[in-house]
């Protein structure tokens, strides 16, 4: 936990839609899955991803369902749709032109 | 996100909430018991994974809250949440309620009532298309005190040809015709125009068509456009168009029928009749007699200012074309050309801004009472309020429901603000305006309820803010502790106290007001109006042309008149003239004293034109101040005479005596002073005092008026004036039926007693006292509760410590002091900022006054004595309960 960053803006919708993008995960598992994809460094907390969840569900880039978890309990299920999966693609590209700018900036 | 799915999904939310609450509700436990089976295959205890997974998870609720607000429509949602929790505590408590909502209604109704005649009158005078591209062109000449004359037939011929930046020009001029209505003779209201009018005003008839150019030719067929109101009168629910009605005694066929809704300046016009012209009538010497008004439509693209620069130059070319007229230079002479809609409501726009500025300090001295009723409240409210913050609910969250509470009730206090101000104007009459006749239908539209939702909306947030801003400070364990926030706090109480002061401000600004229109009133009322009213009844009639082609027929059926009124019972004296005092009829015309050198830069004066009968003077009690009345021997057979008031004999014989002087009348267009061979000659024969023919303020102006005998001069439009011995109304049907023996077809109009007439004349200046007074005494009752409610609860606040000075001896008296200083304290502070405020609206007040000051040492004193008297009052009663407080019960509680 010793290099938990904070979330740049914008960022946080940018992982859920990472973390989901290899497949369908509750929303415990979304927060885990970002944890583990970041190594830790972002641990997201619920009051930020059930609200960022339901955001993104409701402009349409995620949809649920509710399911078996693997230990058998209920849980509901996100997956992206196909708005999030380009969603996805375009605020990916954005995010390394944007990462390539700061990087040239900081080294220069 | 589409805009539409984003809509629907609103609706999903609002529609679904119970569902979608279940649902976020099941994921959370969910959640919650995968974090728990997490721990647990870790190896913990289920007791302590389930306490961790608890504190992983933070407040339920608080997700919860967030996750709602994050959706769309979170808003809306939130919004019908609180209305509806709003709603649940003003039914928990009514009394509250219902001052609230009383105090927000009435106010809300008064600004309403106000803002509606405002729409309806200033901002809205002319109800047609583009209205404010129609421009009023009229002659000024400001040396002889003439500032707003008409426009002359030849201008007007002029103008079509020079002056592009018009779309299209016409000319009317109003009239009182006779007709025919089922064989009974009735006035009634007409204008004849120029075709082009209707061009002008961009107004098409309900059926039928307007005029024709050729119709407005001289010899052409009379017709007419009728009013809807008197088409039904006429012809009931029968085709109208190509029937025939008796104008004046002369056939005219209908064309064309106006709308109902349409009204043009003067809602009671009835008829339009073409105007044509001769060629004398456009003759050169027809310049500057403005018998006619003149309008004309802006041409797209262009403005006020190329009509008038057009117009000026068009003038300075007529004055080389017709050196004659040069002499008129020396009077300043130009034409002067503004927007219709600005002359029309120059006169009753700015009392009316002062009465809605008045309005609106009543409002704020409402919300100011709302806003310190809504704080007092909120202190007992503080525990749900802490309640709901330790369950999780944002501070913001809790500052929007205390906004949409206030908003609900703001909002309903409009809704009937809006129907009980416009229902007291349906009821009430519209305040007397002369611009708003009876029978104007005063016009609800979207601005109107735009207006008064935006003050409801507001007023909803300035009162919230109150609590809010102590919400926003409150501490969250102090509130549990004590019960009550933030009041103990400095910030609140100070907040509270320049509430009062600004209350108490507006009260004293709005007191003066009322004060010194009260006190303008008495004055207008106390002027003399140079004659005696009581007892008069007055009778108008036009003698028609049909009937009465010439001088010596008028003459005849003049005598017969006034003989056939003077022989009913009852009538002591009785007389005609063209100009009767507060009526509507007046003409200037200029006149010159033989002899008279005008100084240097001197203009002719035009003074006020009467033509009487003998026995005028003595039915309507004018004093005689030298010389004699008319009598039976002024007749056409002798040289003529004429009598002037005692202001215009002071400008023209100011050290001598007027009786047995000449006057004369101008011929000569080139040099109206010069006197001619064929100019008329008048001897003066008497000098009676000034009478208020205009009105009480108004008067006859610095220019005086002079009289002719009727004989001399007769004229078609007359009112008769008879006095009567006793009630002066009761002889209403003896005048009636002796006119109508002499001439049956006459139709009589504006039978009144001439008390009734200088009442009315009174209406306008009346209604502003009587709103402004009510203004100041509701404003005054507000301020004194406002006061009483806020030391009440100082009172309340501080009475442990009261007690403990009690039980050490404090006594009675120096309680009484205490609570008693404060608020004179604040009805200080209050009346020196209102005395700034005072200051500030000094100069639009002074205009509206007449014969005082508005530094009139006695209103203001007597305002501030009521003021404080009320507040003393208010002050006193919590001053007194304080001193009623128990030491052992105080410190004990």
């Amino acid at each position: 936990m010793a290099h938990r960053a904070a979330l740049l803006q914008g960022t946080l919708d940018l992982l859920i839609l990472k973390a989901l993008a290899a497949g369908e995960l509750h929303g415990l598992g979304v927060s885990r899955r970002i944890a583990q994809i970041t190594q830790g460094t972002f641990v997201v907390q619920p009051g930020s991803l059930f609200p960022a969840l339901h955001r993104l569900e409701e402009a349409g880039w995620l949809e649920s369902s509710w399911q078996r978890s693997e230990n058998n309990r209920r849980a509901k299920y996100y997956s992206l749709t196909k708005a999030g999966r380009k969603q996805l693609g375009e605020e990916t590209a954005q995010w390394n032109r944007i990462a390539v700018a700061i990087g040239r900036a900081l080294g220069a | 996100m589409p805009f539409i799915s984003r809509l629907s999904s609103l609706w999903r939310n609002l529609t679904h909430r119970d569902r979608v609450d279940r649902e976020l509700d099941a994921e959370l436990r969910a959640t919650f018991d995968l974090l728990v089976d997490e721990r647990v295959r870790a190896g913990a205890d289920p007791r302590e994974a389930r306490r961790a997974a608890r504190l992983d998870l933070g407040g339920v609720e608080s997700v919860k809250e967030k996750v709602r607000d994050a959706r769309a429509g979170a808003l809306a949602e939130t919004v019908l949440q609180d209305v509806r929790w709003g709603l649940r505590l003003l039914r928990r408590n009514p009394l509250y309620a219902l001052a609230v909502f009383g105090t927000l209604a009435l106010c809300f109704a008064a600004n309403t009532a106000l803002f509606t005649i405002i729409r309806n009158v200033v901002l809205r005078p002319l109800a047609i298309p583009e209205a404010d591209r129609v421009v009023l062109v009229y002659n000024s000449y400001p040396q002889p005190g003439i500032l707003h004359a008409g426009a002359a037939v030849p201008d007007y011929f002029d103008r079509l040809r020079a002056v592009a930046s018009l779309d299209e020009q016409a000319l009317f001029d109003r009239f009182n015709p006779t007709v025919n209505v089922h064989g009974v003779p009735e006035r009634t209201h007409a204008m004849r125009v120029t075709p082009s009018f209707f061009r002008v005003i961009r107004v098409r008839p309900r059926e039928g068509r307007t005029f024709t150019d050729e119709e407005g030719e001289v010899a052409h067929r009379q017709v007419v456009v009728l009013s809807n109101l008197i088409a039904r009168q006429l012809f009931g629910d029968t085709a109208v168009l190509g029937r025939d009605v008796t104008i004046d005694g002369e056939l005219h066929r209908v064309v064309g029928v106006m709308p109902p809704e349409f009204v043009f300046i003067d809602a009671g016009v009835e008829l339009w009749v073409p105007a044509a012209f001769t060629e004398q009538q456009k003759q050169m010497s027809q310049r500057h007699a403005n018998n006619w008004t003149f309008i004309g439509r802006l041409r797209s693209g262009a403005t006020l200012q190329h009509a008038q620069a057009q117009i000026d130059a068009l003038n300075a070319a007529n004055f080389e074309r017709f050196p004659m007229f040069t002499p008129l230079i020396g009077t300043s002479f130009h034409s002067v050309a503004l927007p219709l809609q600005d002359d029309l409501v120059r006169e009753v726009r700015k009392p009316l801004y002062l009465l809605w500025a008045g309005a609106a300090f009543v409002l704020l001295i409402g919300c100011v009472n709302v806003a310190s009723l809504v704080f007092a409240r909120s202190q007992a409210r503080v525990k749900e309020l802490a309640m709901r913050a330790a369950l999780g609910a944002g501070r913001w969250r809790l500052i929007r429901q205390l906004v949409t509470e206030h908003l609900v009730l703001s909002v309903a206090a409009a809704a009937a603000g809006l129907v009980i101000g416009v229902g007291a104007l349906r009821a009430f009459g519209t305040l007397d305006l002369e611009h708003l006749r009876p029978g104007m239908d005063i016009q609800v539209d979207r601005t109107v309820a735009a207006y008064t939702i935006a003050m409801a909306v507001v007023a909803g947030i300035v009162i919230a803010a109150v609590p809010a801003l102590a919400a926003r400070r409150m501490e969250l364990a102090a509130a549990f502790r004590e019960g009550r926030m933030g009041s103990g706090g400095s910030g609140a109480r100070t907040l509270r106290r320049v509430l009062i002061v600004v209350q108490v401000a507006a009260t004293l600004v709005l007191l003066i007001g009322a004060g010194l229109l009260l006190a303008s009133f008495r004055r207008v009322v106390g002027v003399d109006p140079g004659f005696n009213p009581a007892g008069v009844l007055t009778a108008s009639i036009t003698l028609p042309t049909a009937r009465y082609s010439d001088a010596a027929a008028l003459r005849k059926v003049t005598d017969d008149l006034v003989r056939a009124v003077r022989a009913q019972p009852g009538v002591h004296a009785a007389g005609t003239t063209t100009a009767i005092p507060f009526g509507n009829d007046f003409s200037t015309r200029l006149i010159f004293a033989v002899g008279y050198q005008m100084r240097p830069g001197e203009a002719p004066i035009g003074p006020y034109r009467n033509v009487i009968t003998p026995g005028y003077f003595e039915a309507i009690g004018v004093r005689l101040i030298r010389g004699r009345f008319f009598d039976d021997r002024d007749d056409s057979n002798v040289p003529r005479v004429a009598i002037v008031d005692a202001t215009l004999a002071r400008r023209f014989w100011p050290n001598a005596d007027p009786v047995g002087r000449q006057m004369f009348l101008p011929t000569n267009p080139r040099n109206p002073a010069e006197m001619s061979p064929t100019s008329p000659q008048l001897t003066v024969v008497g000098v009676v005092g000034e009478v208020k023919l205009r009105g009480l303020v108004e008067g006859v102006g610095d220019v005086g008026a002079y009289y002719f005998p009727h004989a001399q001069a007769p004229e078609r439009t007359l009112t008769i004036a008879a006095r009567a011995g006793g009630d002066p109304s009761s002889l209403a049907p003896s005048i009636r039926k002796a006119i109508a023996s002499v001439d049956r077809e006459l139709a009589v109009f504006d039978v009144q007693t001439m008390k009734d007439r200088a009442d009315r004349s009174l209406g306008s200046r009346r209604s502003a006292v009587t709103v402004a007074s009510a203004f100041g005494a509701v404003a005054m009752m507000l301020s004194a509760f406002g006061i009483y409610g806020v030391l009440a609860c100082l009172v309340a606040q501080r009475t442990r410590e009261i007690g403990i000075r009690m039980a050490i001896g404090g006594s009675r008296r120096s309680v009484f002091g205490l609570i008693a200083r404060e608020g004179a304290l604040l009805v200080a502070c209050g009346i020196a900022v209102g005395a700034i405020g005072t200051l500030a609206i000094a100069r639009t007040l002074q205009s509206q006054l007449f014969g005082v000051a508005w530094t009139d040492p006695i209103v203001l004193a007597l305002a501030c004595a009521a003021l404080v008297g009320a507040a003393l009052a208010a002050c006193a009663l919590p001053a007194f309960h304080a001193t009623r407080i128990n030491p052992i019960v105080a410190l004990t509680e």
